[in-house]
C-alpha cells in the first residue's frame, strides 16, 4: 500500500516543483524589464544564447575530452543557414519550424566534417586544427560574395526574418492586461524552452551508455577503444552533436539580430564559449550554465557600474570601462585557474 | 585435441630497423591459463598489443577461434572476445568503479540514439539489466563495497582486480593479462591467483605476462618463453623451469 502511495506523492511533489519553476521562468522576463529596465533583457536574451552555446561545447571538450577552438564556425554556420534562408538575399522565407531543424542538421554535418580528419588528433594538436577550421569558416563567410553571392561577404545580410508562428512575427508587440510584450519576451521563451530541452537532451545522453563512452575516451582512448568502443563513431558524434547545438544557437541568434556578417564569429568568441566551460566546470551541464552567466553579465555589470564608481571616488574615469572590463575577465581566469582548476561548479564539489 | 583458442603464426613486427618481435609461432588452448615470460624488452607486450590491435604486424597472422584477427581494429577485436588489462594500470580514473565496468559493455549496445534521448523503455530496459549484470559482476569480483567509488580512489591491487572485472564486463573468451602481479605483496599475489583459477574454471581462457615466476609456475599449465624477440622455449612449467637457455636468459643459476 505504502510504496503505492509514495511515488504518487512523490509525482506530486514534483509536478509542484515543475509548477514553481513554470512561473518562475515565465515572469522572470518581466521582473528583470522592471526592475534593471530593457537593455538587461536583451542581454539576459544573449545570455541564453550563450548558454546553448557552452552546452554544446560541453559535449565536445566537457565529456569527450576534445579540444575545440573553433567552435564558434558552427554558430556561424547555424546563423548564415537561417540568414540564407529566411531573408530577401535569395529571396527565400521558410518558416522557423522547418530552418531550425535545418540548421541543426547542417552543423551537425560540419561537425562530422571537422571531426573526420581530426580523428587520430589529441590535444594541442587538435586544438590548433579545429582553430584553423574555425578560421576557415569565417573567411569563407567573408569572402563567398563573388563569383556567386552567396553570403554578402563582409557587409554580412541584413533584413533577416525573425521568428514567425503562423502570421505572427517576433517583431510584433502585443499587450496583455496592460503588459507590453515584446521581441525580447518573444525570443527569451523560445530561448529557454531550447535551452531545458537541449539540457535534458545533455542529461540523458550523459547517464547512457554514449555519455559514458565519451567520458572514457575523454580518460583514457586506448583503454576505451581495448574495451570495445569504437572511438571513431563515437567521436564523430560528438562532434556532431556539440556542432548542432551551436548551429541551433546561431541561427537563433541571426533571427534575433535580424543581421549576420563574418565579425560575429571571430576566433575571440570562440575562447569566450570555451572560457564558459572551463571557468563553469568541464563536463558538468549546471557548471556550465552558471559559466555562461557569469561570463555574459559580469562584464556588462562591469561595464555599467565602472564609470560610475571612478566619477564618485575620483571624480575622473581614470580606467575606462571597456580596458577594465578585460582586466578583471583576465584576472578571474587566473584566479579560478589557481584555486578551482576543476571549474566553478564542478560535479565533485557539489 | 581440445580446440585452440589463439594461434599466431609467423609473427614478426619491426619498429625502424629493430625486429621487436621475429617469426614467433603460438597456441593457447581453449580453458587454460598460458604462461608468457620473459626479459624486459623481449616483446611480450608488444606481441600483446599485436593480438589485441593496437600495432599492426609487419608479416605473419593472429586467429582467434580459428578465424583471422590479424590487422583488425581494437575494438572490433574486443567485441570478438579478446579482453585486455595494461601493464600500467588504465582505469577510467574519474569514473566510479560500476561505470567503469558499464563502460566495457558498450559492445552490447542495442539502443540508438532515439532511444536514449526519449528514454524509450527499451533504453530503460537494457540500462536496468546492464547494470544488475555489473553489479553481479563486482560481487563476483569482490569489488561491490566500492561499487560508487571513484576507480582512482581504490588501493593499488583492488584497481588491478577492477581492470580485470572491466575485461571481464566485455565477455570475452581470451582474457590477456599484463602483468597483474607488479608492485603486489605475497597476500595480494595469493589472492590473485585464486582469483585468476576461479575465472579461468568458470571458463575463460587466460593469457598472461608476468614477471613472478613462482606465481606463472604455480598459476599457468603451459609456459611460453620469449627472449629478443624468439621463442625460447615452450611446455610445461616444470620442464621450461628445466631448460637450460631460460635459466641463462631470464630465470639465473
Amino acid at each position: 500500500m505504502i510504496s503505492k502511495i509514495l511515488p504518487f506523492h512523490k509525482k506530486l511533489k514534483f509536478i509542484h516543483g515543475l509548477f514553481l519553476v513554470i512561473i518562475a521562468l515565465t515572469l522572470l522576463p518581466f521582473v528583470i524589464e522592471e526592475s534593471f529596465g530593457r537593455s538587461w533583457l536583451r542581454i539576459f536574451d544573449y545570455t541564453l544564447i550563450y548558454v546553448l552555446l557552452a552546452l554544446g561545447l560541453n559535449i565536445v571538450v566537457g565529456f569527450a575530452g576534445l579540444l575545440d577552438l573553433g567552435y564558434i564556425a558552427f554558430f556561424a554556420v547555424g546563423a548564415y543557414s537561417w540568414a540564407i534562408l529566411a531573408s530577401p538575399q535569395f529571396d527565400i522565407h521558410l518558416s522557423f519550424l522547418v530552418i531550425l531543424p535545418i540548421s541543426f542538421f547542417i552543423a551537425g554535418f560540419f561537425g562530422v566534417l571537422l571531426g573526420a580528419p581530426t580523428l587520430r588528433l589529441r590535444g594541442d594538436y587538435l586544438a590548433i586544427v579545429t582553430l584553423g577550421f574555425g578560421e576557415i569558416i569565417r573567411i569563407f563567410l567573408n569572402n563567398l560574395d563573388h563569383p556567386v553571392n552567396v553570403t554578402n561577404g563582409p557587409v554580412g545580410i541584413n533584413m533577416i526574418d525573425p521568428v514567425m508562428i503562423g502570421t505572427f512575427s517576433f517583431n510584433n508587440k502585443i499587450v496583455i492586461f496592460g503588459i507590453q510584450l515584446t521581441n525580447l519576451h518573444f525570443y527569451y521563451y523560445l530561448l529557454v524552452i531550447c535551452v531545458i530541452l537541449v539540457i535534458i537532451i545533455c542529461q540523458r545522453l550523459e547517464n547512457s551508455s554514449i555519455g559514458r563512452a565519451w567520458v572514457a575516451i575523454r580518460e583514457d582512448e586506448v583503454a576505451a577503444e581495448a574495451m570495445g568502443i569504437n572511438t571513431r563513431n563515437v567521436k564523430l558524434l560528438a562532434f556532431a552533436m556539440g556542432a548542432s547545438f551551436g548551429g541551433v544557437s546561431g541561427a537563433i541568434f541571426s533571427s534575433f539580430q535580424g543581421f549576420v556578417s563574418p565579425e560575429s564569429f571571430i576566433l575571440i568568441e570562440s575562447i569566450m564559449v570555451l572560457c564558459m566551460v572551463v571557468l563553469g566546470g568541464m563536463g558538468h551541464i549546471y557548471g556550465v550554465v552558471l559559466g555562461a552567466f557569469i561570463l555574459v553579465i559580469l562584464p556588462e555589470i562591469i561595464r555599467s557600474v565602472a564609470a560610475p564608481i571612478q566619477e564618485s571616488i575620483f571624480g575622473v574615469v581614470l580606467i575606462d570601462p571597456e580596458s577594465l572590463r578585460m582586466i578583471l575577465f583576465g584576472l578571474a581566469l587566473i584566479l579560478v585557474m589557481l584555486y578551482r582548476p576543476t571549474g566553478l561548479w564542478n560535479k565533485k564539489n557539489v | 585435441m581440445s580446440k585452440n583458442i589463439l594461434e599466431i603464426k609467423n609473427l614478426s613486427i619491426m619498429f625502424g630497423g629493430i625486429v621487436a618481435l621475429d617469426d614467433v609461432n603460438m597456441v593457447t588452448k581453449k580453458g587454460t591459463i598460458h604462461g608468457l615470460i620473459g626479459p624486459n624488452g623481449a616483446g611480450k607486450t608488444t606481441l600483446f598489443n599485436i593480438m589485441t590491435g593496437i600495432y599492426k604486424p609487419t608479416s605473419g597472422n593472429v586467429y582467434l577461434n580459428e578465424k583471422e584477427i590479424t590487422g583488425f581494429t581494437p575494438n572490433k577485436i574486443a567485441n570478438l572476445g579478446i579482453a585486455r588489462t595494461f601493464q600500467n594500470i588504465r582505469l577510467f580514473n574519474s569514473m566510479s568503479v560500476l561505470e567503469n565496468v558499464l563502460v566495457a559493455m558498450h559492445n552490447s549496445m542495442n539502443v540508438n540514439l532515439i532511444d536514449i534521448i526519449f528514454k524509450t523503455k527499451k533504453f530503460k530496459k537494457e540500462e536496468k539489466s546492464k547494470r544488475e549484470k555489473a553489479e553481479k559482476l563486482l560481487e563476483y569480483t569482490g569489488l561491490v563495497k566500492y561499487i560508487n567509488n571513484s576507480a582512482s580512489s581504490l588501493p593499488y591491487g583492488d584497481q588491478r582486480r577492477l581492470e580485470i572485472a572491466r575485461a571481464l564486463a566485455t565477455n570475452p573468451s581470451l582474457l590477456v593479462i599484463d602483468e597483474p602481479a607488479a608492485g603486489m605483496n605475497h597476500k595480494e599475489t595469493s589472492d590473485l591467483k585464486n582469483f585468476l583459477d576461479k575465472i579461468n574454471s568458470d571458463g575463460t581462457s587466460i593469457l598472461i605476462i608476468e614477471h613472478d615466476v613462482k606465481l606463472i609456475m604455480n598459476l599457468c599449465s603451459f609456459v611460453t618463453v620469449l627472449d629478443f624477440g624468439k621463442i625460447i622455449c615452450e611446455g610445461v612449467p616444470e620442464m621450461v623451469k628445466q631448460n637450460k637457455q631460460v635459466i641463462e636468459a631470464y630465470l639465473g643459476a
